[in-house]
């Protein structure tokens, strides 16, 4: 559960690391307001959680790779209990915080006593080396991080808050409170409750009671940001660090391989920011970015706040991932 | 007559200063985009929906396949950069259309820094059939600019939204609160007739 108390802040907080790492990642949370609504004027907040759980399974919480494989981690000693870190109810990823393949993230879908078995990046293909380091981030679900009560549950999607969880899809879900779990919108009543809340993903909260405030606390992210963005449509994600930035120094143009600025909008790979519930285009139009619409009035002082919602939109229809590089804008 | 002129003046306190944003007289230029499905086709474009139709001072956005998702919105910018001064609230003078099934849409005023200020309007406000007017007050993002205004869209704002949204808009303005229904207005302006009626005749008694 990150639910907790405090707002936007970075403190320095002692957190136990390994001697591999010669400082404290800084804990601090983050306070989203989530706009009210009525059942028939629903009012939806987005926004993006840029810090990170601290583990809590037993067992090495991060370490040195001792050997690995493309899908696979091994922690010689690591005294992890098998299956405690694919479990659904409480899952877990992998960061490397080191070598080639520093800020990428992977799933645990089994692990041993030593061996993790992980997916969604090819640790061969990111340039990883006995020696680099990693750590395990719990990853959070409807149910830990929002369980029954946090929101307003409904005897259907049109009666309760719905939430809508954002990467590379859209997905919806309610607290259904005649089932007593949390649904999909659509299809099935199948208990979704375990569904995770991938790093980097967007929240939506389509509000339909009063207002409230959301106050998240983690701990701050330690390596640069090293995410795959669609290289067709729309990736849903954050700018990766609790701190603001301008969009001009998101500098996106040069961040994502393969991104397209043009002259007009309507040939160049866009990105999107929600603000007050709405999304705001820019484009880079090859020297500076501009609103996709209007004037074209230099954008890059625009700023987005940490936790702001953000979409890439890339055009064409090739197949695959680029990867979102951005270094740390912060040291310890 | 002097109290007369003092409720006159605390009636025309409690409706502030209406200051249009968009009257709909001439939606379609060079300074409009439409986007998502309320748009012509193919990224965002000056031109709208084939089904929306501009009336005389008023906008129908129409159609089976106007969505009120959050993506699907109309966008106006402003030519220059322009302020609501201490106004909070937003006047729409709308109708629901009869194939409407939207629940709701929203107004947002974007400052020139990106930053918003957003009123929800409950479709149910509005009359189905003939126009009539809603408020709603602003909820403004922090350091919202209301002395720089750079555009106004108009959003079903849901995620995914797939009800039909059939609205037409007659005037968008800035209000500093909301404006009494004409019913109240004939009740303030009752009282004050009766008032003025029960003054006189004190008056030629007295006399």
């Amino acid at each position: 559960m990150k639910k907790s108390s405090i707002i936007l802040f970075l403190a320095l907080a002692g957190i136990p690391c390994a001697a591999d790492t010669a400082y404290s990642p800084p804990v601090g949370g983050m306070t989203f307001t989530v706009n009210g609504g009525t059942v028939v004027a629903p009012v939806t907040t987005w926004f993006a959680v840029p810090v990170l759980d601290e583990p809590l399974a037993s067992g090495a919480g991060r370490g040195k790779i001792t050997s690995f494989t493309s899908g696979s981690i091994t922690l010689t000693g690591a005294g992890w209990t098998s299956g405690a870190l694919s479990n659904a109810a409480f899952p877990y990823a992998v960061r490397l915080l080191s070598g080639a393949g520093e800020g990428a993230t992977l799933s645990v879908s089994a692990n041993t006593t030593d061996t993790l078995t992980v997916s969604g990046r090819d640790l061969v293909q990111l340039g990883v080396v006995v020696g680099d380091v990693f750590q395990l981030v719990p990853v959070d679900t409807l149910n830990t991080l929002f369980g029954p009560d946090t929101f307003l549950g409904g005897v259907d999607a049109n009666s309760a808050d719905v939430i809508t969880l954002s990467s590379s899809v859209q997905l919806a879900y309610y607290y259904n409170t005649t089932l007593g779990h949390w649904v999909r919108t659509t299809g099935p009543t199948t208990d979704r409750g375990n569904t995770p809340i991938p790093l980097g993903s967007v929240i939506a909260v389509t509000r339909k009671s009063g207002g409230m405030t959301l106050r998240i606390v983690g701990r701050v992210p330690e390596t640069k940001v090293n995410a795959l963005v669609a290289n067709a449509g729309s990736t849903y994600t954050h700018t990766g660090f609790p701190t603001n930035v301008t969009i001009g120094s998101l500098a996106l143009q040069t961040a994502i391989p393969g991104w397209v600025s043009a002259s007009v909008a309507d040939n160049a790979d866009m990105l999107a920011v929600n603000v007050g519930g709405t999304w705001l285009n820019y484009f880079h139009n090859g020297t500076n970015w501009q609103r996709t619409t209007g004037p074209a009035t230099n954008r890059d002082s625009i700023v987005i706040n940490a936790g702001t919602a953000v979409q890439f939109f890339k055009r064409g229809s090739a197949s695959g991932s680029a990867v979102f590089t951005r270094l740390r804008p912060y040291s310890f | 007559m002097k109290s007369l002129k003092v409720i006159l003046f605390s009636v025309l306190a409690t409706t502030g200063f209406s200051q249009v944003i968009q009257d709909f007289s001439a939606v379609i230029n060079a300074n409009t985009f439409f986007y998502g499905t309320w748009e012509a086709g193919g990224g965002s474009s000056v031109n709208p929906n084939a089904s929306f139709v501009q009336g005389a001072g008023v906008y129908d956005i129409t159609g089976a396949t106007a969505n009120n998702s959050d993506l699907s919105k109309i966008e106006f910018f402003f030519s220059s950069p322009f302020s609501i001064g201490s106004n909070g609230f937003l006047e729409v003078a709308a109708q629901a259309l009869t194939l409407n099934a939207a629940p709701s849409f929203q107004v947002v005023l974007v400052d020139t820094s990106a930053v918003t200020a957003t009123a929800t309007f409950n479709a149910s406000s509005f009359l189905v059939g003939s126009y009539s007017t809603a408020y709603s007050a602003l909820t403004m993002g922090g350091g919202f600019n209301a002395a720089s205004i750079d555009s106004m869209i108009i959003t079903g704002a849901i995620p995914s939204g797939t009800a039909r949204f059939n609205f037409s808009f007659d005037k968008i303005s800035a209000v500093a609160s909301p404006i009494p229904e004409p019913s109240t207005y004939a009740a303030i302006f009752g009282a004050l007739a009766l008032g003025l009626v029960v003054w006189r005749r004190r008056s030629f008694t007295q006399a």
